[in-house]
C-alpha cells in the first residue's frame, strides 16, 4: 500500500539523519583530536630522538646561536658550519652539544635553533648564493660572570652547582663536574664510553641523585610546623649526642653534644638526635602527602631531562628507617635541581617558579619572535612557614654549621648537609641556601662529592657565587 | 626560485583546496538533479589550480622530471574529459559528487607521486579503470532493479573469497589479505565490500522478517569472523559497522544499534584475550613511545610526520613521510598532513563529509528500498573507513591499516570504491529519470483532468444557461470563476514524492 511505503520513508528519513550526525560528530572529533595533538606536542616530537627530522632541517638550515642573558655567546656555528663553543668547558653539561645524539640547551632548543624566520626576500637571497638559511637564535637565562663564578668554585672536584633567581625561576649559572669539552665530544665519545669515564657527560644538576642527607632537615621542620604550629615556641629538646629508640640509635655528627636545644639551635646545629626524635614523632600520613606536595616520587616542573627524587616513607615505617629518613639517609635520594627548587619555595614565600633556561627567540636579523615569560608552579608550603624557616636558615649561618658566610655585607641564609653514601663515612657535602636574607634575590645550591661536611667544602663554594652576585 | 616554489606552494594548495570545500558545502543543500553552474566552474577552477601547482611544485623539486610534467598535464586532461563527458552523456547524473571524487583521486595521485613516482603512474590507471567503469556502467541501469535478487548469492561468493585468502592467501604487514592470480596481486576483502553491500541491501530490498534479519546477522558475522582470523581487523570492524547500520535502517529499529553496540564490545574484549595480536596493536596504540623502534615504530613516526607540518605544511619534499613503514597505503593522511599541511588535511576530512551527507541525502530520496538501502551501505562504509584509518593514524583508536578510501594507493581499493561509486552514481540517474517520467505522466494527467473539467464546466454552464433561458431571468446571471485547471491540489497522493504509480509489486517505486 502508498501509505504504507509512505510512513516506512518517514522513518528511513529519522534513521538516516541520526546516522549522518553520529559519523559527523565522529569525524568532527576526530579530526579535532588529530589537530589538537599535532600541534600542542609539536616541539616536543620534533625534539624526539627517533624523529629523523631534526637531521632533515640540519642540512637545510644553518644551526642558530645560544646567547647568554648578557649576549655573549655560548654556541655559535662558524663559517664552515662547524659548532663553536667560545666558553670552552665552563658551561658543557647546560649548553650541551649537538651531534651523537645531543644534549643541554642544544638538544632541547634545537625545533627553535633548526628553524628560520628570515623574511621571504632573504630566504631568496640565500637560494641564489647556494647557503642555508640561517635558523633562529636563542637568549638562555644564563649569567657568564655567575657560571665561570661558580666553575671555578668547585674547582677539580667532582658535583654541582646550580643558582637561580628567586622571583622569577630563571636559571643563572648550572654548572656539572667533572666537564667536557663540547666541541670534541663526537671523537671524545669512544673515551667517554669507558666505564671510569661513564659519568662525565652526565648533568650532575638535574640528573644526579644523592642522599640528601642534614638538608633534608628542611622537609622536617616544613611538616613538623604544618603538624603543630606553635612548635617554634614550644619545641625544646635536651641533646646527649645521641638518641636511641627501640633499640635503634644515632648520634650526632662527631658526636657532638648540643644540650639545650629550641627548634632554631637544632636546626642550625643539625642536630641529629633532635631531628629523629621529632621524625619520629611525625604523622605518617601527613608527611607523605606533605612529600608529595613537595614534588616527591613523581615530576618536577621542569621541561629537560631529570632524576625523579624517592622517598620510601610508608604509613607502617620501621623505627629504623624513620631515623633514616628524617636526617635524609637510608634510601632517600634526591637531584641538586629538586633541593634547589624547595629552597627557593622557602625564599620566595613559599610558592615555587619552575626554573628555566630559555628567554627568548630571535630570527638571525635579531627580531624578537617569542619570549618565555616567569612561570609560577604553585605553592609548595604556606608563607607562615617559609617565613619561619628563612629565620631558621638564617640561624645556620650566624649561629650554626655555616658561618664561613657570616661575615659577608650580604645576609645570606641555608641549610649544609653531608650525605653518606658508603659505610665507611664518607660523605657528600651539600649546602642550600639563599641571599639576601630579608629579600632573597637568587638561591644556591651545592654539592661536591665525597668531600665530607658541607660546612668545610660546599659552603665556600657558595660563598663565591654569592661574592660574586652581590660583587664582592 | 626555490624559495618562490617552496615558500608559496603550500599556501596555494591549502587555500585552493579550502575554496574548493567551500564551494562542495554550498552545493550540498542544492536540489539534487540540478548541477549549478557557477559552482561546478568554481569547483573546477580550484581543482586546476591545485593540480597545475602542485604538478609544477613536483616537478621543480623533484628532479625536474619531465614525465611528472606529462603525467599531471595527462591527469587533468583525463579527469576533466570524464567530469565532461558524464555530464553530457547523462543528463541526469550527479556531477558534483564525481566532482568531489575526481579531486579526492587528484591529492591522492599528488602525494602519491611525491612519495613514488612508479605507484602514482600505476594509480592512475587503476583509476582511469575506475572512471571508465563509472562512465559506462549507467548504460545498464534499467536493470539495476535485478541485481538484488540474487542477494544470497553475494554473501556466499564473498564468503568464498575472503575464506579462500585466509587458507592459501599471501601475508602482507601480518595480515593474512592478500591474493596472488597469475601475477595480479589483489586484495579481495576490497571486492567483497561490493559484495557484501549489495546482499545486505538485496536482503533488506523485500521487507524485513525475523528469518532475514536472522540470516543476514550469520552471513554478517562470519565474513566479520573471517576477517578477523585473517588480522584484517579494520576491514572487520568496517563490515561490523556497516551491518548494524543498514539493519538499522531497514528496520527502524534503534535497539538494533544497541544490540551491535554491546555485542561489538563484548566481541572486542573477547576477541583481545583470545588473539595475541590484537593485544598488541592495543598495546602499541596505549604506549607506543616505549616501544618505539619496533611495534610503535610506524604509529610514532606517523605522529612525528603530523606534528611536523603545521598548519599549512612543510611544502611537498620538505618533509620525510617515507620514514612511515607502507605510508603511500595506510599513513597517506599523516603524509598529507606533513606536507601539505593541516589545513590541507582538514578539508580533506571535511571533503570526505561532504561526499558522506551527499549519499545519505540522495538515499533518503529514494522509495525504492534496494536502492536506498545500496546509496545507504556506501555512504556509511566510506564514511567509517576514513574514520578507522584516520583515527588509526593520529592513534585516536587502535591501529588497524586500512586505505584512505580513493587517496591511498592501493589498486583494489580504488577500484572497489569507485566501482560502488559508480552504481550509487547509476541509481541516481536512473532515479531521476523515473521521477522525470513520473512527472511528465503527472502533468499528462492534470492536462487531461483540466480538459475534462473544462468540458464538465462548460456544459454545466450551457445547463445553466439553458436552464436560465427557460425561466426567462437572463439578465441576473453571474459567471463564476473556477481558481485552477481541474481542482488538483498537492495533497494527492500521487503528488507525494515516492508514491507508486504503477501498483504494489515492489518494482517501480522510486
Amino acid at each position: 500500500m502508498p501509505s504504507d511505503l509512505t510512513n516506512e520513508r518517514k522513518h528511513a528519513k529519522k534513521q538516516i539523519i541520526l546516522v549522518s550526525v553520529l559519523f559527523f560528530l565522529l569525524m568532527v572529533l576526530v579530526t579535532g583530536w588529530a589537530v589538537y595533538y599535532a600541534t600542542v606536542n609539536k616541539v616536543e616530537l620534533f625534539n624526539n630522538d627517533s624523529n629523523a627530522r631534526e637531521t632533515l632541517l640540519a642540512k637545510r638550515i644553518d644551526r642558530g646561536t645560544i646567547y647568554a642573558a648578557d649576549g655573549s655567546v655560548l654556541a655559535e656555528n662558524d663559517a664552515s658550519g662547524g659548532r663553536v663553543y667560545p666558553y670552552g668547558r665552563v658551561f658543557s653539561h647546560v649548553v650541551g652539544y649537538a651531534v651523537m645524539g645531543g644534549s643541554g640547551i642544544e638538544e632541547y632548543s634545537k625545533y627553535e635553533l633548526l628553524h628560520s624566520n628570515i623574511p621571504f626576500q632573504e630566504k631568496v637571497a640565500c637560494d641564489e648564493k647556494g647557503v642555508k638559511y640561517p635558523g633562529d637564535n636563542i637568549r638562555t637565562t644564563l649569567d657568564p660572570v655567575l657560571q665561570q663564578a661558580a666553575y671555578d668554585a668547585m674547582g677539580s672536584y667532582e658535583g654541582a652547582i646550580l643558582v637561580t633567581e628567586v622571583s622569577t625561576g630563571k636559571i643563572l649559572a648550572m654548572v656539572s663536574k667533572p666537564d667536557y669539552d663540547p666541541a670534541a665530544v663526537a671523537q671524545d665519545w669512544d673515551y667517554y664510553l669507558n666505564e671510569d669515564k661513564a659519568g662525565t657527560l652526565v648533568n650532575r644538576v638535574t640528573q644526579g641523585q644523592y642522599p640528601p642527607g642534614s638538608t633534608f632537615k628542611i622537609v622536617d621542620v616544613i611538616e613538623l610546623l604544618q603538624e603543630d604550629e606553635d612548635a617554634d615556641a614550644t619545641y625544646h629538646y635536651s641533646c646527649s649526642g645521641s638518641f636511641s629508640q627501640d633499640g635503634e640509635s644515632i648520634s650526632c655528627y662527631d658526636h657532638d653534644v648540643h644540650g639545650e636545644e629550641d627548634l632554631t639551635a637544632a636546626f642550625a646545629n643539625s642536630c641529629n638526635s633532635a631531628f629523629a626524635s621529632i621524625g619520629l614523632s611525625l604523622d605518617k600520613s601527613r608527611y607523605k602527602a606533605t612529600l608529595k606536595k613537595l614534588l616527591f616520587n613523581g615530576k618536577l616542573p621542569y621541561d629537560m631531562p631529570y632524576a625523579t627524587s624517592k622517598v620510601d616513607l610508608t604509613t607502617d615505617i620501621s623505627t629504623r628507617e624513620m631515623i633514616q629518613v628524617s636526617i635524609g639517609q637510608g634510601t632517600t635520594q634526591m637531584s641538586p635541581l629538586h633541593l634547589n627548587m624547595i629552597t627557593s619555595a622557602v625564599a620566595n614565600h613559599g610558592v615555587l617558579m619552575r626554573p628555566y633556561l630559555i628567554d627568548s627567540r630571535y630570527n638571525a636579523d635579531g627580531t624578537l619572535l617569542q619570549t618565555w615569560e616567569p612561570r609560577e608552579y604553585g605553592e609548595l608550603m604556606s608563607g607562615t612557614i617559609a617565613a619561619q624557616l628563612r629565620t631558621y636558615m638564617r640561624a645556620v649561618i650566624t649561629d650554626g654549621t655555616a658561618t664561613v658566610l657570616r661575615n659577608t655585607d650580604y645576609h645570606a641564609a641555608g641549610k649544609t648537609g653531608s650525605a653518606e653514601f658508603t659505610d665507611d663515612l664518607q660523605s657528600h657535602s651539600w649546602f642550600t641556601g639563599f641571599a639576601p636574607a630579608e629579600d632573597p634575590q637568587i638561591c644556591v645550591t651545592v654539592i661536591i662529592e665525597g668531600q665530607g661536611t658541607g660546612s668545610r667544602f660546599a659552603v665556600p663554594a657558595a660563598k663565591v657565587v654569592f661574592d660574586a652576585y652581590f660583587g664582592q | 626560485m626555490q624559495a618562490y616554489v617552496v615558500s608559496y606552494s603550500k599556501y596555494i594548495i591549502a587555500i585552493a583546496l579550502a575554496v574548493y570545500t567551500l564551494t562542495a558545502y554550498f552545493a550540498l543543500p542544492v536540489r539534487r538533479g540540478k548541477n549549478p553552474f557557477f559552482l561546478l566552474l568554481v569547483q573546477r577552477l580550484c581543482w586546476i589550480v591545485f593540480m597545475v601547482n602542485a604538478t609544477l611544485t613536483l616537478w621543480k623539486l623533484g628532479g625536474e622530471d619531465s614525465r611528472i610534467l606529462l603525467s599531471g598535464a595527462l591527469c587533468v586532461v583525463v579527469f576533466l574529459a570524464f567530469m565532461l563527458l558524464y555530464q553530457a552523456l547523462y543528463e541526469k547524473a550527479h556531477v558534483m559528487l564525481f566532482n568531489n571524487i575526481c579531486m579526492m583521486l587528484s591529492i591522492g595521485l599528488v602525494i602519491i607521486s611525491r612519495i613514488n613516482f612508479a605507484k602514482a603512474q600505476k594509480q592512475f590507471l587503476i583509476a582511469l579503470a575506475g572512471l571508465v567503469f563509472i562512465l559506462v556502467f549507467p548504460i545498464l541501469r534499467k536493470k539495476l532493479d535485478y541485481l538484488k535478487n540474487i542477494w544470497l548469492l553475494y554473501a556466499l561468493a564473498g564468503l568464498g573469497m575472503i575464506g579462500v585468502v585466509l587458507l592459501s592467501g599471501r601475508s602482507v604487514n601480518g595480515a593474512n589479505i592478500l591474493f596472488t592470480l597469475r601475477g595480479f596481486t589483489f586484495q579481495p576483502s576490497e571486492l567483497v565490500k561490493i559484495l557484501f553491500l549489495l546482499f545486505l541491501a538485496g536482503a533488506f530490498s523485500g521487507g524485513v522478517s525475523g528469518f532475514k534479519v536472522f540470516v543476514t546477522f550469520i552471513a554478517a558475522m562470519a565474513h566479520v569472523g573471517i576477517l578477523v582470523l585473517s588480522s584484517d581487523l579494520g576491514t572487520a570492524m568496517i563490515f561490523y559497522v556497516v551491518y548494524f547500520m543498514m539493519l538499522y535502517i531497514a528496520t527502524g529499529r534503534f535497539r538494533f544499534l544497541t544490540w551491535g553496540f554491546v555485542m561489538g564490545a563484548i566481541g572486542a574484549v573477547a576477541c583481545y584475550f583470545l588473539f595475541a595480536h590484537l593485544r598488541l596493536r592495543v598495546e602499541m596504540w596505549l604506549d607506543p613511545w616505549t616501544y618505539i623502534n619496533d611495534g610503535g615504530y610506524q604509529i610514532t613516526q606517523a605522529l612525528f610526520a603530523i606534528s611536523f607540518g603545521g598548519w599549512f605544511g612543510a611544502g611537498l619534499f620538505q618533509g620525510i613521510p617515507s620514514n612511515i613503514p607502507f605510508v603511500e597505503s595506510d599513513f597517506i593522511f599523516a603524509a598529507i598532513a606533513e606536507e601539505m599541511g593541516l589545513v590541507t588535511a582538514i578539508c580533506l576530512v571535511l571533503l570526505c563529509l561532504n561526499i558522506f551527507i551527499d549519499i545519505l541525502v540522495l538515499s533518503e530520496q529514494y522509495s525504492n528500498p534496494f536502492f536506498r538501502m545500496f546509496t545507504f551501505g556506501t555512504g556509511v562504509m566510506y564514511i567509517f573507513q576514513t574514520f578507522v584509518t584516520v583515527a588509526g593514524e593520529t592513534k585516536f583508536i587502535p591501529l588497524t591499516g586500512v586505505t584512505l578510501p580513493l587517496v591511498s594507493y592501493g589498486g583494489s581499493s580504488v577500484l572497489s570504491t569507485l566501482i560502488l561509486f559508480g552504481i550509487v552514481g547509476s541509481i541516481f540517474i536512473l532515479h531521476g529519470e523515473r521521477e522525470e517520467v513520473f512527472r511528465r505522466q503527472m502533468d499528462l494527467e492534470a492536462a487531461q483532468a483540466a480538459r475534462m473539467e473544462e468540458l464538465r464546466r462548460r456544459e454545466a454552464l450551457q445547463k445553466k444557461q439553458e436552464k436560465d433561458r427557460e425561466r426567462g431571468i437572463l439578465g441576473r446571471r453571474k459567471p463564476r470563476q473556477k481558481t485552477g485547471p481541474g481542482g488538483f491540489t498537492m495533497d494527492d497522493p500521487r503528488f507525494q514524492p515516492g508514491a507508486s504509480i504503477f501498483g504494489d509489486d515492489g518494482q517501480n517505486h522510486f
